[in-house]
């Protein structure tokens, strides 16, 4: 018999030590449940689109629509000092399909413990691995939706993708963890504090309209000023380096835009996913015992 | 051998909060030491081992604590005190179906369940057939789960969850479901699982299941341990204990027959169990042991008198009625005492009260009836259930060539 499971209440004051331990321990833990989170993640993205005629065909309809009505709206109707409306359409889209994805697995985190109580309460499994699934289609409808920016964009000559392209999946990657980590984080809270969930759909729009999507770094810039105070708006919002890094990997730099510097960006982002990640982990797994008790 | 289950000393209090706030109000600074909930005390200094090979049941009223504990020993939920120990593999059916995805096909939803029990699609894919096919879903196996009915979905569960093949079966209240046939099924599945070797744990309102099912028995009372034996005896004394909490509810109707005019009618004055041995007071007995009820009569008048003694299970059941008029006997002593001897008692476990009659020699007029001082209280070692046991045998014939 090698499989034992011992719980001691005396011994689980767990330390610091033990978390970050399971934190490192993570993505081994993640192999390990591989086939759940397949299942998983095979059960989001099929109850997205089941019983649709189109069916996973939505992943492309959707973006491609989006962009014909940004195309329009804001690079025909409300195009501000008359710029080039292919160009326009295109930043403004690649800002949209980024941030959507980052909010939309996040409003599914939020929730994600709540809304799976009867697989928190009658099944021992480790719950930690509910945010993955839709952290990844989440990744997957940003896949397509880039591939669609990368396609109008090299097509219409506007984008000259450098080196940076290929450093696009580390981008991903550390996306993936800034989700995750955020993700943990807010489905954690939304157990003890129901007004989480409420509270996050005010905070995304704001948070929408405060990242780099309708306007540019050099925009900001001239608006704010003062460099350090510029560089503590910027820094202090994942999504802005999230954005940048997304923008330089795909299209290359605009200088003309201030969308300069890619590994800065990167850096920032990093730190970001990393303490996201730590933080994230470390709350839910410290109280997760309590979940089945409370959901 | 170790043990599979060891579980010392724990307690689990639930927090109920007066309102949703109460959860951060408690966690600010200048809230120290109020409290904005109210503990529940589901479990309480609970211990206990389960031996590998060993089938052990839960029984206790509603609100015991029973799924608590099993939810605590599946690992859903923590305990707030004490250690648990948990070896092997270990598959935990707190509710059929629990992970069934209702819009999703029963084919869809065995590989997720079986991937949520841990398995590779691997595995899962060598226990497909044999899962459906113990299901007896047929067809339906690719129609969505939100079609089924309960007892199609609770098959699929069962089915699912019995197929992993796991050391170890937590059950709650499982056997309840499904129709006569596949309860049968799971029945016997359970008992070819534990002749391999294999360990059970379950809890069940059925004393007939635990029983036929376990070796030992826990009877948990208001979140204790109230007793841990063999089946046998853990069932009985349940038994005799709910008995007495149905007793204390509603009264036995027992009217005295009002005397017209005084003292000098007869009277019984009082009856008693004795052990048909010894000749001593004893209450509890076993099927096959020997009892006497002693009844005390006072006769002033020296009426004829013909005297009744029944026995009536707390349901209200007659079980037996013997009267001295039908063995052809009477008598007419002023004060005696009159003993019914039982040799060999059939009832099967249960309490019974012992209602006395009076009567004249015709057994037509009553002139007294009240119940003997003392309950009957008889407690089986047998696995036989039902009122009494009778003496029985079996006869087997095959019918040579008949169909099926």
């Amino acid at each position: 018999m090698t499989l034992a499971r011992t719980y001691d209440t005396d011994a689980n004051n767990a330390g610091l030590l033990v978390r970050l331990r399971a934190l490192a321990c993570f993505p081994q833990m993640i192999w390990r449940n591989r086939n759940m989170v397949a299942n998983f993640f095979h059960r989001d993205l099929m109850g997205r689109f089941h019983g649709s005629v189109l069916g996973a065909w939505w992943m492309l309809v959707q973006p491609l629509f989006m962009f014909a009505v940004y195309y329009v709206i804001f690079g025909l109707l409300y195009n501000r000092g008359g710029g080039d409306p292919i160009e326009f359409a295109l930043y403004m889209f690649s800002g949209v399909v980024c941030f959507h994805a980052l909010n939309e697995a996040l409003t599914t985190s939020c929730t994600i413990i709540v809304s799976n109580s009867n697989l928190v309460k009658k099944v021992a499994f480790p719950s930690e691995v509910l945010p993955i699934p839709s952290a990844l289609v989440s990744l997957i409808l940003f896949g397509v939706g880039a591939v669609v920016v990368l396609a109008f964009g090299v097509t219409t000559g506007k984008f000259t993708p450098g080196a940076e392209i290929i450093f696009l999946p580390v981008v991903i990657l550390l996306q993936f963890m800034l989700t995750m980590g955020l993700g943990l984080l807010l489905a954690n809270a939304n157990v003890f504090i129901r007004d989480v969930q409420q509270f996050w759909r005010i905070f995304s729009m704001a948070w929408f309209f405060l990242s780099p999507v309708f306007w540019d770094p050099k925009m900001m810039s001239a608006l704010i000023g003062d460099p350090t105070l510029e560089s503590i708006a910027f820094n202090a919002n994942p999504a802005f380096s999230l954005l940048m890094a997304h923008r330089i990997a795909l299209g290359g730099e605009f200088p003309h835009l201030g969308i300069t510097d890619f590994w800065g960006h990167v850096g920032v982002l990093a730190i970001w996913a990393f303490s996201a990640l730590t933080l994230g982990h470390m709350t839910f797994t410290a109280s997760k015992h309590k979940h089945a008790d409370i959901v | 051998m170790t043990p599979v289950i060891e579980a010392y000393g724990l307690s689990k209090t639930y927090r109920l909060y007066r309102n949703p706030y109460g959860r951060l109000l408690e966690k600010l600074p200048w809230n120290k030491g109020k409290q904005y909930y109210k503990p529940v005390d589901a479990l309480q200094d609970v211990s206990f081992e389960v031996a590998p090979g060993e089938c052990v049941g839960m029984i206790g009223s509603n609100g015991a604590g029973k799924s608590t504990l099993l939810k605590v020993l599946t690992g859903t939920t923590f305990p707030t005190a004490g250690r648990y120990t948990v070896r092997g593999r270990v598959t935990s059916l707190l509710e059929l179906g629990a992970g069934f995805q209702p819009s999703f096909t029963g084919r869809t939803n065995i590989y997720m369940n079986a991937a949520l029990m841990g398995f590779s699609r691997k595995e899962a894919k060598k226990k497909v057939a044999e899962i459906i096919d113990f299901s007896e879903l047929g067809e339906f196996i690719d129609a969505p789960v939100r079609t089924y009915s309960s007892g199609m979905n609770a098959r699929l569960g069962f089915s699912v969850a019995v197929s992993a093949d796991p050391d170890m079966l937590i059950l709650d209240e499982i056997l309840a479901v499904g129709d006569m046939n596949f309860r049968k099924k799971c029945v016997d599945k359970i008992l070819d699982y534990k002749k391999r070797g294999k360990s059970l744990f379950f809890c069940s309102h059925s004393l007939y299941d635990v029983r036929q099912i376990c070796d030992r028995a826990i009877w948990l009372r208001k979140g204790r341990v109230q007793m841990i034996s063999d089946s046998v005896t853990v069932t009985n004394e349940y038994a005799t204990h709910e008995n007495k909490i149905a007793e204390g509810s509603d009264e036995m109707p027992f009217a005295d027959v009002q005397d017209a005019d005084g003292q000098n009618h007869p009277r019984i004055m009082g009856a008693q169990l004795l052990d048909a041995e010894t000749r001593r007071p004893r209450t509890t007995f076993a099927p096959g042991d020997s009892v006497i009820v002693r009844v005390h009569v006072r006769n002033a008048p020296r009426e004829q008198l013909t005297l009744a003694v029944g026995a009536m299970r707390t349901d209200g059941t007659l079980c037996f009625a013997h009267t001295t008029q039908f063995s052809g006997m009477a008598f007419d002593f002023e004060e005696g005492y009159v003993n019914l001897k039982i040799d060999n008692i059939r009832l099967l476990s249960g309490e019974f009260s012992l209602p006395v009659w009076l009567l004249d020699s015709q057994g037509v007029h009553r002139f007294h009836e009240r119940p003997a001082n003392d309950t009957l209280i008889v407690q089986n070692r047998t696995k036989d259930l039902g009122l009494f046991m009778q003496e029985h045998s079996w006869e087997i014939e095959p019918k040579e060539g008949g169909q099926r």
